[in-house]
């Protein structure tokens, strides 16, 4: 071990004490309350944020949606789709081209990725990177396209933690809480769309329970 | 960088004369103010949550020690990797040697004010590398080779006009010849000319927000993207942070997020929260083959354990910079280091020595604001205040003033003495007013009459008309 | 909470240095209105809270100068003070000074629960209202910082001045944002005080009041000073002044001749 780390560790330890022990059980994080239901509070929040929100009956309605927002923006049909198993359910209409099982590379316009949870308190969605989910799709391309199953919104982050650390007992690497396109107000603080990251974001959510 | 803290009144009075420093001020000045009380209008439970980030912080630094090697244990866990270092120069250090091992050229940078703080750029650049900041408003400063102003906007200071002609300087050989004028097409340029610097870089340092022991992650908090693009993109991922930025849990994480962007820009959430952990799993197909966090203490762990502790809670939201009327006067390159405003007036001093820093803590009206704003509860102007005592302690407060209040200090204990020069005071006074060319020669009384009034005295004391008529009220 | 020994209280009013040398008039505005608030008041013999020396970082001044407030002033039921920040002097940073001085901080702690900014002692303790005074006059506050952060006064002085008739209050933009004053601040940085002081008579000016009024002459004179350098007309008075009706002397700043 280094001496940097020995010292500084012994440093701290003198100092242990100079504030009030509080044991960490004794603390509570209060939430919030919500104001209505979660896919409204869900979705009023993403629009706030500047994100588009569509809703879908089933997952075989994910590709008509998306089709329709490509012609909708003038974009070309061709998307990058991660292999998130909610996108495998999709029927893809035939016009679009679709990339699978790649990251982004600098050319690609368009991705589609699922998320594993929506937060209603704040509009956000959870992404978690893995073999199915590189990240790079989540901010190289121009537009974002999420899809979400209705029924894996929670109220508050603090309701999510728990189910992560079951499903991934490594944490995964990346986890990316997204909550609206890229922004930024660093020119004379003049909230612009697009910064870096993805222009615009959509936000595809699937009605019902997940079919297995 | 240097300090230029000991020039803080040459630097306060030019940026009260800069036209375009003020225009740039006065836009911010009220913005984040309004956002602020917009965003925490509709927060449930504000006061309660405020309480509880202020117990987790001082919980975890009452066993820091702890919190920093479990969150090195589980950075290890994932296979990456915990560097610890006492000073900037140490800092620095690591990272270089991580640059060189990697046979890095080009470095690509999130905003991390630990590698302000360290003067990292200075230290890449000098040893021959391609550094480009990606945060817009760092790399606008960076091309006009200043320091931030803002721990969370770092070209606040910069009018739109200014970084038309930056950009216009620094790209126009790149091909982009046009002026860019409008704000879309400003981010628009920026946009282009950083994307080629994302996809050809070799190693992306970003700071950290947090740094969650749970999980070994390291999380920033962005609205642009590009620090996901920094840390997803190259080869390699160095996170420059401190080691008070540890936090227990990813619970604890979520309470002090609902603070975070209020208090920063006004937001209820920034676009983008951002967990690293570890570098590319087994079939992930991108992201960074290394991870390393670099954990700097320069001063931190001894505040710990002394009368400055409180401040460790410091989350750097800016709250206390939008809200300082000081600050919003004279923006943040006249508090001359990477800190500014009353967050940087308090740790400036500790961080590069009271000498030298004379001005810091005493160029503020004690008015509290700051503290009022805090989400951590940080007294600041009775740190404030305690710097001021360690000033007059080490006589690094001028002896003019000691003298001067030692002797004030000495008749006001004296109540009879003290009132006679009182008595005479407030006659002299009232035969003064009105003499302006006698006034100008007291000490002080020019930096009043400067740009106000002296005030009339009424020519006698209240105490020695009391004495008088003591009943003249009923 | 102590409780008054007797029917009238018994008040020692801390003028305040600054009240003493340039508005004797604020502690006779002071006296008058706690007489018709039925206290008995006494003025012992004064000279300054320490507040001075205290942010300027020399303890040893302060605390000589506190012992001698706390001797002087601890037989009351109430210390009355037409000050925020003299008040929140008392009351905030007293205690703190003698923390390691078990027998003064104890004498300091307890003179701390007995004192009051005259404002909101009239208001909250005794429940003052203004008698039938008539004032055709149009008002706007400016909130000291010490009296609003330390000592959480906001709404006592507003009212204070809505139980006068005829007068009309209108607030000013950022009423709670700092004048610029701050002790010595205003001559040891005078141009950043200034730049201060500026904008808040710009949000003074917009209201286009009569008078501004506070509670602290600190504040006051230092926007009485720019006001009369800009040739505004707006007057300013401590709000006690107005409180009682001793106006007739002229506003801060200006020749306020003899009582």
């Amino acid at each position: 071990m280094s001496k940097a780390r020995d010292s500084i560790l012994a440093t701290i330890r003198r100092a242990n004490g100079s504030f009030p022990q509080l044991t960490k059980d004794a603390i509570s994080w209060p939430q919030p309350r919500l104001n209505g239901g979660l896919a409204e509070n869900f979705v009023q929040s993403l629009k706030k944020a500047g994100a588009v929100v569509e809703k879908v009956s089933a997952e075989a309605g994910i590709g008509g949606c998306v089709s329709r927002y490509l012609q909708r923006e003038q974009l070309p049909s061709e998307v990058v789709v991660s292999d998130d198993e909610v996108l495998k359910l999709s029927d893809w209409p035939e016009l679009v081209t679709v990339h699978r099982g790649r990251p982004a590379t600098r050319n690609d316009k368009v991705s589609v990725t699922g998320a594993v949870h929506g937060i209603a308190e704040t509009g956000t969605l959870v992404l978690v990177s893995g073999e199915q989910n590189p990240t790079t799709l989540n901010f190289l391309p121009d537009h974002h396209i999420v899809v979400l199953r209705e029924s894996s919104l929670v109220a508050n982050t603090e309701d999510m933690w728990g189910t992560l650390r079951e499903r991934f007992p490594i944490f995964p690497r990346s986890v990316n809480l997204i909550s609206g396109p890229s922004k930024t107000a660093d020119v004379e603080q003049t909230l612009q769309l697009g910064a870096h990251g993805p222009r615009r974001l959509l936000v595809i959510l699937v009605k019902g329970e997940k079919i297995n | 960088m240097d300090s230029k803290a000991h020039k803080f009144r040459e630097n306060a009075k030019v940026a009260l004369l800069d036209p375009d420093l003020q225009r740039a001020l006065g836009k911010a000045r009220g913005g984040f103010v309004d956002a602020r009380t917009q965003a925490f209008s509709c927060l449930d439970r504000h006061a309660e949550i405020q309480d509880a980030a202020k117990q987790i912080k001082d919980h975890t630094l009452s066993v820091l020690d702890e919190y920093l090697v479990l969150f090195e244990k589980n950075v290890n866990k994932v296979g990456g990797k915990v560097h610890w270092a006492r000073t900037p120069a140490e800092a620095r250090k690591i990272v270089l040697d991580i640059c060189d091992d990697v046979d890095a050229r080009r470095i690509i940078k999130g905003k991390s004010m630990v590698s302000e703080e360290i003067a990292l750029n200075y230290a890449l650049e000098t040893a021959g590398y391609d550094v480009v900041e990606t945060d817009l408003g760092e790399y606008i400063i960076q091309l006009a080779g200043e320091p931030p102003s803002h721990i969370i906007a770092p070209a606040v200071h910069k009018t739109r006009q200014q970084i038309t002609d930056l950009f216009h300087k620094h790209h126009s050989r790149l091909g982009l010849k046009e002026r860019v004028t409008d704000i879309p097409d400003i981010v628009n340029e920026a946009r282009l000319v950083l994307r080629e610097a994302f996809l050809s870089a070799d190693v992306g340092i970003t700071g950290a927000n947090f740094l969650v022991a749970e999980t070994g992650s390291s999380v920033i908090v962005t609205n642009e993207g590009n620090g996901d693009l920094t840390n997803t993109l190259p080869g390699v991922h160095i996170v420059t942070t401190s080691i008070e930025k540890v936090i227990p849990t990813l619970e604890d994480l979520s309470g002090i997020l609902r603070l975070l962007a209020r208090n920063g820009t006004g937001q209820e959430i920034t676009s983008y929260t951002t967990l690293s952990t570890g570098p590319r799993r087994t079939g992930d197909k991108d992201g960074p083959s290394q991870y390393h966090v670099v954990l700097l203490d320069n001063g931190r762990s001894e505040m710990l354990a002394g009368e400055f502790k409180e401040m460790l809670r410091c989350i750097r939201c800016g709250a206390c910079l939008n809200h300082c009327p000081v600050y919003g006067a004279v923006g943040g390159h006249s508090y001359g280091w990477v800190y500014s405003g009353p967050m940087g007036a308090v740790l400036t001093p500790l961080m590069v020595g009271l000498d030298g820093t004379k001005d810091l803590p005493n160029a503020c009206t004690l008015n509290g604001r700051c503290a009022e704003v805090c989400p951590m509860s940080i007294p600041l102007p009775d740190l404030l205040r305690k710097i001021r005592v360690r000033q007059n302690e080490e006589r690094i407060t001028s002896v003019r003033a000691r003298w001067f209040m030692k002797a004030w200090g000495f008749l006001a204990c004296k109540p009879h003495l003290y009132g006679w020069c009182l008595r005479i005071l407030a006659w002299l006074l009232s035969w003064l007013w009105g003499k302006p060319h006698i006034l100008r020669l007291l000490p002080f009384v020019h930096e009043w009459t400067a740009t106000r009034e002296f005030p009339k005295s009424q020519g006698f004391t209240f105490q020695s008309a009391y004495r008088k008529a003591p009943n003249s009220h009923e | 909470m102590n409780q008054p020994s007797s029917p009238r209280p018994s008040v020692g009013l801390l003028v305040t240095c600054l009240v003493d040398l340039l508005r004797p008039n604020i502690g006779f505005a002071a006296m008058k209105l706690l007489h018709e608030a039925g206290c008995d008041i006494e003025v012992p013999s004064q000279t300054c809270c320490g507040q001075p020396s205290y942010n300027s970082g020399d303890l040893e001044t302060t605390k000589n100068i506190a012992r001698q407030v706390i001797d002087q002033f601890e037989f009351f039921d109430y210390v009355v003070v037409p000050s925020g920040s003299c008040a929140g002097m008392l009351i905030k940073h007293y205690p703190k000074l003698f923390e390691a001085e078990p027998k003064y901080r104890n004498r300091a702690i307890e003179l701390a629960s007995r004192t009051r900014e005259l404002v909101s002692f009239l208001v909250d303790d005794i429940g003052y209202r203004v008698p039938a005074r008539r004032l055709n006059v149009r008002v706007t506050y400016h909130d000291s910082c010490a009296g609003l952060r330390e000592l959480g006064i906001k709404g006592e002085p507003r009212s204070l001045l809505e139980s006068i008739e005829t007068l009309e209050l209108t607030e000013m933009s950022d009423s709670e944002v700092c004048c610029g004053f701050g002790g010595t601040f205003c001559v040891k940085y005078g141009d950043i005080s200034a730049r201060m002081v500026s904008e808040k008579i710009a949000s003074i000016e917009a209201t286009s009041a009569d008078f501004v009024l506070g509670g602290d002459l600190g504040c006051l004179l230092n926007i009485a000073g720019c006001l009369s350098r800009v040739g505004s007309k707006i007057a300013v008075y401590h709000v006690a002044e107005v409180a009682s009706d001793m106006i007739a002397s002229g506003p801060i700043g200006k020749d306020a001749g003899s009582t």
